[in-house]
């Protein structure tokens, strides 16, 4: 097995406290892969440095060989197109200004021009500069890693409340057509067709995850346990290699909860990579290959469910030393 | 002024506004970006126009601005201006974006509120620019020399083609929308009439009712321009007009009340003339304090009446806004059908009240002047002409029809409902692998470009403009028009800025019966009155009218 998810040394503080210090695990392709510990140990400020919803002070995350800091930070290609397009802007005022400017004369007219493409350049420069710094609001994009294929849910669930399940669902999939504007008024047909196929494919996943009859209800209305499951269903229209799981069946009723961790196994062998973070202990131990224990921002241990269940240091990290 | 002709310039500041309000809802109510500088855009987008139609700077006269394109063939006119204006108004509003758009939802506000105010500042304070302080005037609305219009020529009857054109889509849309319900009139026919026998035979030639309608509309302009080079029986066509979008008003309000009870009738008509005659004493008193002192204690018993009825009754309370909605046009047509004639019938002028009567039914035309005289049976002499602001509206309608269109498809896209998601929780957009950013700067562009639009409508409206353009009070109006319509809801918006504009228009009439000197301080009082119909539409319908607009999305017809 290839491992797709590989962090080293990762340090966070806030502040006084140091929520991550130092930990370093790998998660391999095709696994579940537990994340436990003790309240305040680090693992759901771990989950948001990989997802890069946090930036971390120090380690590295690499997914799928890539580091994530680099899959973040816009290439040069794009800084070209972002600062090119912001040069070209300004140039465009500088040259209505250069027309207006007609009644100044010719030297006027050039001298307007000239300064306009001077403030582009300028501004071409400044973004390239800004791009380099950490200042630039464009730095941090966990945008990105999605776009990579790693995907992650919330502890507390964040469906849209004001839109509909189906809605809900079909946010999700990449790079639609209709969400470049232009293509919504030039190319109307692929828009619906695209929109029509984005359809069925939720419609599938809605009974996949037996939400059907809810899809036209505001996610708002929907019950806790359907929310875990709709915030599943659409990281799954993602179509990720690895999804990140913050406590899954939490508030979920037992009977919902087996059924959850059914789907989760199904879906393993279908291919998909889970990380979660689960205090519900039943839950981990039996849908894990392999459980990462983490405490005081450090990994205390790594192993199978059965290791896990008979490490002394594991017991007396969460039961306080007795 | 006849009563058809303050529908009219009513109407046209329901475009304007309209316009600017669907820019404001774009971004506040699809994206949840606050925008309290939203006025901003619209002083930029009135100005900039503006120095495309104005003639070169004359150092001699007392106007004083930097730029006037006016004289420049093609560059010079109202088509560019516009243009121009809305780019750039968008590529300011885009620039404006790019550091602010980071800031949470009341930071950002108050950081628009400022730019804006730093724009108004800066048209008032740098008199080079556009006149300092002092109103920018000296261009004319856009084909406005073709007016008076000559029907025979053939500039003249486009100019009354491109007007029949417009109000016959506009038409032909209502009428579409109503002729699949039940209905003792023989819609469907008529809508076979009206779109030319398009509607049945080509409905795979022609997809949606919009194709239908606006290729109807451009036949009924074509054929209406080639029979007023012809001849000269414009009367003929107005009245045709007029006729056939008062079948549709009328369609469509019986369509939407058609499941009222009688008593929900009768408790709608009851308020409507209860309005009426607690309003009775401002023209029929003479002393000003009795009339004012009266009015105001009947007014107050009747919305107590109402409030009280709402609280305690339940049906009542289930038709609220219904019943409200009836008595509002009660109200309307007893203004614009009996009001009108009180004056003829007083006198016993049995064709003065006809003539009125007439008059008000054509309301496609402008009576009196110096027009096209006819002679009619029981009205007598009159004379019609296509006055300037019905074009105006043509023009304002056309283009506002076109923007609505492209915001819609904008909305209803996929496009949309990430701004959508947006609004609801930016991390799960984040999450999504969707980057936020790009999409708020691109709802700001639209929304400021649309700000931008509705600002070259207003300089051709006013045909002068002031810094006051730019008070941050016009923000807010915009802002309560997109309350009361519905947040996120552009047909909302659109009723929410008639519903502004009625308001408006009818307390300006109101104003009308105090003595001069008071009439300022009526009109300054109807701020205080907004100010309260805020509170109570934040208060009591925070859905507004129509309430957010749901997006089922279902599978897609053409309908």
């Amino acid at each position: 097995m290839t491992e797709i998810l590989e962090v080293e040394n990762l340090q966070k503080r806030f502040g006084g406290i140091t929520a991550v210090d130092g930990a370093s695990f790998t998660i391999e392709e095709g696994s579940i892969t537990g994340l436990i510990g003790p309240n305040g140990a680090g693992k759901t400020t771990t989950f948001n440095l990989i997802s890069g919803f946090e930036e971390p002070d120090g380690g590295t995350i690499r997914f799928r060989d890539k580091n994530l800091q680099n899959i973040m930070t816009p290439s040069r290609d794009e800084r070209v197109i972002w600062g090119g397009a912001s040069a070209l802007t300004f140039g465009a005022i500088g040259g209505i200004a250069g027309i207006a400017a007609l009644g100044l004369g010719a030297a006027g007219t050039l001298g307007t021009i000239a300064a306009s493409a001077g403030v582009g350049a300028g501004v071409y420069a400044g973004q390239e500069k800004a791009k380099q710094s950490r200042a630039s609001h464009r730095n941090s994009r966990p945008f990105m890693l999605a776009r990579e294929g790693l995907v992650r849910t919330f502890q507390i669930t964040r469906e849209l409340e004001e839109m509909t399940t189906l809605e809900n669902l079909m946010l999700a999939p990449q790079n639609q057509a209709g969400e470049n504007l232009a293509n919504t008024w030039l190319r109307q047909d692929a828009v619906d067709r695209e929109e029509n196929a984005v359809r069925e494919r939720a419609e599938e996943m809605l009974e996949l995850l037996e939400l059907d009859h809810v899809r036209n209800e505001r996610s708002g209305n929907l019950s806790g346990g359907q929310r875990k499951l709709l915030e599943l269903g659409r990281v799954l229209m993602i179509d990720p290699d690895l999804i990140l799981l913050d406590e899954p069946v939490a508030g979920v009723n037992p009977a919902l909860t087996e059924k959850l961790m059914a789907r989760i196994e199904t879906l393993r062998e279908e291919g998909y990579t889970f990380c979660i973070v689960e205090h519900d202990m039943e839950v981990i131990m039996n849908l894990s290959d392999t459980i990462i224990v983490m405490s005081e921002g450090k990994t205390l241990t790594e192993g199978s469910p059965e290791e896990i269940q008979q490490n002394e240091e594991v017991i007396n990290a969460y039961l306080g030393g007795n | 002024m006849a009563a058809a002709d303050v529908v009219i310039s009513f109407a046209l500041l329901v475009a304007i506004y309209g316009t600017l309000s669907l820019g404001l809802n774009l971004k506040f109510g699809h994206t949840g970006l606050l925008d309290f500088g939203h006025v901003g855009f619209f002083l930029v987008g009135a100005y900039v126009s503006t120095f495309f139609v104005l003639p070169p700077n004359d150092p001699t006269d007392f106007t004083e601005y930097i730029i006037g394109l006016g004289d420049v063939p093609i560059l010079g006119t109202w088509a560019v201006g516009a243009l121009v204006a809305t780019v750039l108004a968008g590529i300011l509003g885009g620039l404006v974006a790019l550091p602010t758009i980071r800031l949470r939802e009341d930071y950002l506000a108050i950081t628009l509120l400022g730019i804006s105010v730093i724009f108004q500042r800066v048209i008032q304070s740098e008199g080079w620019l556009a006149n300092g302080p002092d109103a920018l005037r000296g261009y004319s609305p856009p084909l406005q020399s073709l007016f008076p219009l000559e029907v025979g020529t053939l500039a003249g009857a486009a100019a009354f083609g491109l007007f029949v054109a417009v109000v016959w889509a506009v038409a032909t849309v209502g009428l579409s929308l109503q002729q699949e319900h039940e209905s003792r009139l023989p819609l469907s026919e008529i809508y076979t009439v009206t779109t030319f026998g398009l509607a049945s035979r080509g409905s795979g030639l022609f997809g949606s009712r919009f194709t239908v309608a606006a290729v109807a509309g451009a036949i009924a302009g074509i054929l209406s321009t080639g029979f007023l080079v012809a001849t000269t029986g414009i009367l003929l066509i107005g009245a045709l007009v007029s006729l056939y979008g008062w079948l549709v008003v009328t369609v469509e309000i019986a369509h939407k009340y058609s499941d009222l009870d009688r008593r929900e009738w009768a408790v709608g008509i009851g308020l409507g003339t209860g309005l009426l005659v607690a309003l009775l004493p401002l023209p029929l008193l003479d002393s000003l304090a009795a009339s004012v002192a009266l009015t105001l204690g009947l007014l107050g018993t009747l919305v107590f009446g109402y409030y009280k009825a709402v609280m305690s009754i339940d049906w009542i309370n289930k038709a609220k806004l219904t019943v409200i909605g009836v008595g509002g046009l009660w109200f309307v047509s007893i203004w614009y059908v009996l009001l009108p004639i009180a004056d003829p019938i007083s006198a016993g002028s049995v064709s003065g009240v006809v003539g009125t009567l007439f008059e008000n039914a054509v309301w496609a035309l402008r009576f009196g002047g110096d027009g096209i005289g006819y002679r009619i049976a029981l009205v007598g002499d009159v004379t019609v002409r296509l006055d300037y602001s019905r074009f105006q509206l043509a023009l304002f309608v056309l283009s506002l029809g076109v923007l609505y269109y492209i915001l819609e498809t904008a909305v209803q896209s996929p496009f949309g409902r990430v701004l959508r998601a947006i609004r609801n929780d930016e991390d799960v957009v984040k999450s999504l692998g969707k980057d936020p950013f790009v999409y708020k700067i691109q709802s700001m562009v639209i929304g400021s470009a649309l700000a931008g639009f509705a600002g070259a409508m207003w300089a051709m409206y006013s045909q002068g403009l002031t810094f006051r353009t730019g008070d941050p009070e016009t923000t807010f109006i915009a802002l309560l028009i997109v309350f009361i319509g519905g947040v996120g809801n552009n047909k909302g918006v659109l009723l929410g800025a008639g519903v502004y504009w009625a308001f408006q228009q009818a307390t300006t009439q109101l104003a009308g019966y105090f003595p001069a000197a008071l009439r300022v301080n009526v009109l300054a009082f109807r701020l205080v009155v907004i100010g309260v119909l805020f509170l109570i539409v934040l208060y009591y319908m925070p859905d507004g009218l129509l309430g957010r607009e749901e997006y089922s999305a279902e599978v897609k017809t053409n309908d």
